[in-house]
């Protein structure tokens, strides 16, 4: 097999990003130029799905030398699950360059050369089949965001990113040792090739860099601020996109490369992720302002996905990888629009909003259809994954399944009270009058997201159906 | 048949879908008929399909359908599936009929509302989530429909989104539902566990497979934890009062004649999981008697129209429960589709009342309306009298085939054949203190300088002609089943639901006799008490204030329940989150800068510092190799 789409979709973004980066655009053309290779790696994404076999293991993939003494090669391609989480980066990607398109930022070379660069890391963190190039984009995910917190964020930037940076590097040297012992041990870091292994050691090194990633509870620390204090785009890109290379990374090398450690250590990894369900299922029923609400059920919703993978049957797999996506699309089009409700109120704090819905009904109704599906009301596809997820680990332990349940009652109240504090009541002192509806331009922007929930609603076996993994 | 049972199903949904992506292109009232139109095309299907199926033989009315595999694990597959026999086609025939009557009713009385598009478009997508919870065909498509007109409960309670108490109300009908939603999803994770399957004909069948009783008995009790919270039954009732703050067409579609009544089509659609776990079942019954008692205490004392009618409706399902808890599906049945219409008729005289009153709902400050809304008085009647079982009204034939039931069902169904005379007794009384206190008398004060009557235009006649059409089918609803002379009903309702109590012509006589006279007992009283206003006599002052708060639910699921997540989240908050999670990666830079300010002050630029370091180093080095090698 030597298949260049996978490293077209790789290459594309990162490529656009240089060319935006380095050369000597006016602003708009910058910008212009960015979105229009968002849009084109989409389409991109598209003809690999029309390409893709799904009952093939490993598609599209391309194989290079690169160390051939230690046994590391450039190696990449997807399986039936990693080309969803990639598709759904991709969109959420698009959406939050358009985005900061619309809104305008400051630089906007270096920023839409940074976002597309980011694009282009995740892409290959979703299908490097080798170790050390899966650490490589790793890493070359990182280092964009730390600087698209730092530069562009709020008025806290610089404590948020600080957090960030230490905790994941941190989590990251955990991971790259874990790499090498795994690598060492198994002649090659090639990760088909590469047989499984029962290193505990090395397992919990890599699980405690996803854990920082997800975040699992207690590893959370940076998650409040850098959510609150970046632009909205790169809040949605954090918890919609990035958060699922952890789940990626679970999924593909902890679980499928050690899966007796993995069964081990099953109660500490679902312990951890039904702590930070329902803690962050708390603390989001308790947090003063839009974008808390939503970093917290951030939280919950990575620690619920953690225990669909935990459950370590076909069930919980399914239904992670289907509720990976919904996560990704529905936290992005959450922290939009938190983006275009700030932009009006110039505030995000729910005391001072509240009567939004009168008069913009295209914002009542987008935010309320969001709202929905994120608290998976039944039907949608959000409750077709947490269901799936919860069945799933009901056979690890009923338990589990009742804490999961107790949550997603957990999940309405904080969502209710999220959606009623910007919509309903009374108008709130922040919300003046003439605050517009949804631009056209928003609604290009956020209706794209939700047509994909809507549509994943009527179809979840879309998804489901259409998997496979290592 | 299977088409028309499809467009039954997703025409409502195309005009809801429709209203919402024209928005301003459609008109307000063009959105009125589009959705009643829609509704109504569900119901010509739904009477297509009962054409074709009542030629076929009883057994083989049962045709299923999948459009596509909705969602799939392994094994596990859950097809968008629905399932077209005499049980869901009762409901569809209930459903969409009743529900076009209230959505063309609502055409007159939305009129002048600044939003009417969302509201039809909310009331479209309503009666196709409850169509969908009826035709399902899979336990999982049945809790998405479940979950859907949860949704569209809520959206609608909460119309009125500026109101602080309309969106309470709403939200606390959401969040008890989603309780209720939980356990079902509960229930359905012990079925895939142990049958992989949620379509209904692979679970019947394979009953047998599951493992113990405990499972069983879960099973069963997760499915009526969210039947009781759907049908606002003991301890889950407290939601529907208070839901009563959504418009009425809402309150008389969704909260009296199809949605809360869901929990009943369920002990009845899923009997073979409830008869493996009798208990359950024999549970079920009981909560309804209780609750049927409870509700008719409390509409004593209420003084909004609308809550008596809530609290009533509440007491009704509860005879249903009582019913389908015995095992008397088909009566259970039968008195959900009378209730239907004489509820759905109380309800939409009631909006004409309050819209000719300038929207005020308090029963105190009406009076002597009876000269001056008389076909409204004649409808209210009506209703009153089906609810309180006065041959020869719907309610009479329904509510006593319920009750004559209970009587053949052991010592059990005695007691609860008791609860249940004892409630009709209440149901007369409270209903007739409503009816004396609203149209009784002279007119109030307040009735003279408010009211206005209703100008025989346009949107009026919708409200006018619904409400006649109502007041029709409440009379002769209940002539399609005479206890112990002729039951087609129950004979349709059979080969899904098959009845394991039938009562003598004598147990029909006598629960008859005793319930009417009882009833009758109760209009008397009511008229002693409210009509020749001598209300003043004996006085319970005490009991009746704790009727007024409700029995307490309120404020023990305040202290129960929210308080102590307010409490958690709170201290998690401060004792977790911020000292900990928070406190720690504080800890964390502070030691980092105070690491990296001593190593910088080791740069001190001077020579000497550097060689004095350099050669202590070396030193070092020198003594660890030669104590290595010693």
């Amino acid at each position: 097999m030597d298949d260049w789409l996978t490293t077209v979709l790789i290459a594309l973004p990162l490529v656009a990003g240089l060319a935006v980066w380095l050369l000597p655009w006016s602003n708009r053309a910058a910008a212009s130029f960015a979105l229009l290779a968002a849009l084109v790696e989409v389409g991109v994404w598209i003809n690999a799905v029309t390409r893709f076999n799904f009952d093939g293991g490993l598609q599209l993939d391309q194989q290079r030398e690169w160390f051939g003494d230690l046994g590391v090669s450039y190696h990449v391609g997807l399986y039936g699950f990693s080309l969803w989480l990639v598709g759904m980066s991709v969109v959420v990607m698009a959406a939050a360059i358009a985005y900061a398109f619309w809104v305008g930022r400051e630089r906007p070379r270096a920023y839409f050369g940074l976002m597309l660069f980011l694009t282009g890391a995740v892409v290959g963190v979703f299908s490097s089949q080798d170790l050390l190039v899966f650490y490589v984009f790793f890493e070359a995910m990182l280092i964009p965001l730390y600087v698209l917190v730092g530069v562009w964020g709020g008025p806290g930037r610089m404590g948020a990113t600080i957090k960030f940076v230490i905790y994941t590097m941190a989590g990251s040297l955990l991971m790259l040792a874990a790499i090498i012992v795994y690598g060492l041990s198994e002649g090659t870091f090639d990760l088909v090739e590469g047989g499984t292994s029962t290193n505990e050691w090395a397992f919990l090194g890599f699980a405690a860099a996803f854990a920082v990633k997800a975040p699992l509870f207690p590893l959370h620390g940076w998650l409040p601020d850098a959510y609150r204090e970046s632009s909205p785009e790169v809040a949605a890109v954090l918890s919609g996109v990035v958060s699922k290379a952890a789940g990626y990374g679970f999924l593909a090398i902890a679980i499928a490369k050690f899966p007796e450690p993995a069964r081990d250590l099953q109660p500490l990894l679902l312990g951890l992720a039904a702590t930070g369900l329902v803690y962050g299922s708390f603390l989001a029923f308790r947090a003063p302002d839009v974008r808390g609400v939503i970093a917290y059920s951030s939280l919950a919703q990575m620690s619920l996905i953690t225990i669909g993978l935990f459950a370590l049957n076909d069930l919980g797999l399914n239904g992670s990888v289907l509720h990976m996506v919904n996560h990704g699309l529905l936290s992005a089009a959450l922290f939009l629009l938190a983006g275009a409700i700030e932009r009006r109120t110039a505030t995000g704090d729910l005391d001072r909003l509240g009567g939004m819905a009168r008069g913009r009904p295209a914002l009542a109704t987008v935010l309320m259809t969001v709202g929905v599906i994120a608290l998976a009301v039944p039907g949608s596809s959000a409750f077709a994954g947490e269901f799936l997820i919860l069945a799933g680990v009901f056979s690890a332990g009923w338990a589990w399944a009742a804490v999961g349940a107790f949550a997603i009652v957990l999940a309405a109240m904080y969502t209710l009270r999220l959606i009623s504090a910007v919509l309903h009541r009374d108008v709130g002192p922040a919300v003046a009058d003439e605050a517009l509806d949804l631009r056209p331009a928003e609604l290009a922007i956020v209706v794209p997201l939700v047509a994909c929930l809507l549509a994943l609603s009527v179809w979840p076996a879309g998804i489901t159906d259409h998997i496979s993994f290592p | 048949m299977i088409v028309s049972a499809w467009i039954c199903l997703l025409s409502p949904l195309a005009a809801a879908v429709l209203i919402t992506v024209l928005g301003t292109r459609i008109s307000r009232k063009g959105a009125g008929y589009l959705t009643a139109l829609s509704v109504f095309v569900s119901f010509i299907s739904a009477l297509v399909a009962l054409f074709v199926l009542v030629r076929e033989e009883p057994e083989e009315r049962s045709h299923a359908s999948t459009l596509w595999t909705w969602l799939s694990a392994g094994e596990f597959e859950v097809g968008l599936r629905i399932l077209v026999d005499p049980l869901s086609l009762l409901m569809m025939l209930i459903v969409s009929g009743v529900g076009a009557l209230i959505v063309a009713y609502s055409i007159g009385y939305m009129h002048g509302s600044d939003e009417e598009r969302r509201f039809f478009a909310y009331m479209g997508l309503f009666v196709f989530s409850m169509l969908l919870l009826v035709q399902a065909g899979d336990l999982l498509i049945l809790l998405a429909g479940w979950g859907l007109v949860g949704l569209c409960s809520y959206l609608l309670i909460g119309y009125d989104q500026h109101r602080p108490a309309a969106i309470a109300a709403a939200k606390k009908a959401f969040i008890m539902n989603a309780v209720g939603d939980a356990t079902i999803a509960l229930a359905l994770f012990v079925l895939v566990q142990q049958v992989e399957t949620l379509e209904y004909g692979g679970v019947f069948g394979r009953i047998d497979e599951v493992g113990g009783d405990w499972a069983m008995t879960l099973v069963a009790l997760g499915l009526l934890g969210g039947a009781v919270a759907k049908s606002a039954q003991v301890p889950f009732h407290t939601w529907l009062p208070d839901a009563m703050e959504g418009p009425t067409p809402v309150s008389a579609l969704i909260h009296a004649a199809t949605m809360v009544t869901a929990g009943v089509y369920m002990l009845v659609r899923l009997n073979p999981i409830f008869e493996e776990a009798a208990g359950i079942q024999d549970l079920a019954a009981g909560i309804g008697a209780v609750t049927l008692l409870m509700a008719g205490l409390i509409a004593l004392v209420q003084t909004d129209i609308k809550r008596v009618i809530a609290y009533s409706t509440m007491s009704q399902i509860g005879y249903m429960f009582l019913g389908a808890g015995l095992t008397s599906y088909g009566n259970g049945m039968f008195h959900l589709m009378t209730h239907a219409f004489f509820k759905a008729l109380l309800f939409l005289a009631a909006g004409i009342i309050i819209h000719a009153l300038v929207m005020e709902q308090d029963i105190r400050r009406m009076g002597g309306l009876r000269h001056m809304l008389p076909r409204t008085f004649a409808a209210v009647l009506i209703g009153g009298l089906a609810l309180s079982g006065i041959p020869p009204l719907s309610g009479f034939f329904s509510k006593d085939s319920v009750l004559a039931a209970a009587l053949d069902a052991g010592l059990y169904g005695q007691i609860l054949w008791a609860a249940g005379l004892v409630g009709a007794f209440l149901t007369a009384l409270y209903t007739f203190r409503m009816i004396f206190l609203v149209f009784g008398g002279e007119p109030s004060p307040f009735v003279r300088e408010h009211l206005h009557r209703p100008k025989l235009d346009e949107p009026s006649m919708w409200m006018a002609w619904t409400v006649g059409a109502l007041a029709l089918l409440a009379v002769v609803g209940g002539w399609i089943q005479i206890a112990g002379v002729w039951h087609p009903l129950s004979d349709f309702i059979e080969p899904v639901a098959e009845s394991h109590v039938e009562p003598t012509l004598a147990q029909d006589i006598l629960t008859s006799v005793l319930a009417v006279a009882l009833g009758l007992a109760g209009i008397a009283l009511a008229w002693w008490l409210y009509s020749a206003r001598r209300r003043a006599v004996p006085r319970l002052a005490q009991g009746e204030r704790v009727l007024e708060r409700k029995l307490f639910w309120d404020e023990a699921y305040d202290l129960a329940f929210y308080r102590p997540a307010t409490w958690i989240a709170a201290y998690a908050y401060r004792f977790v989150e911020q000292p900990l999670i928070a406190g720690s990666i504080k800890g964390l830079t502070a030691g980092a800068r105070l690491l990296s300010g001593r190593t910088t002050d080791v740069q001190t630029g001077l020579l000497r510092t550097y060689v004095l370091a350099l050669g202590s180093g070396a030193a070092l080095l020198a003594l660890v190799f030669l104590a290595v090698r010693g």
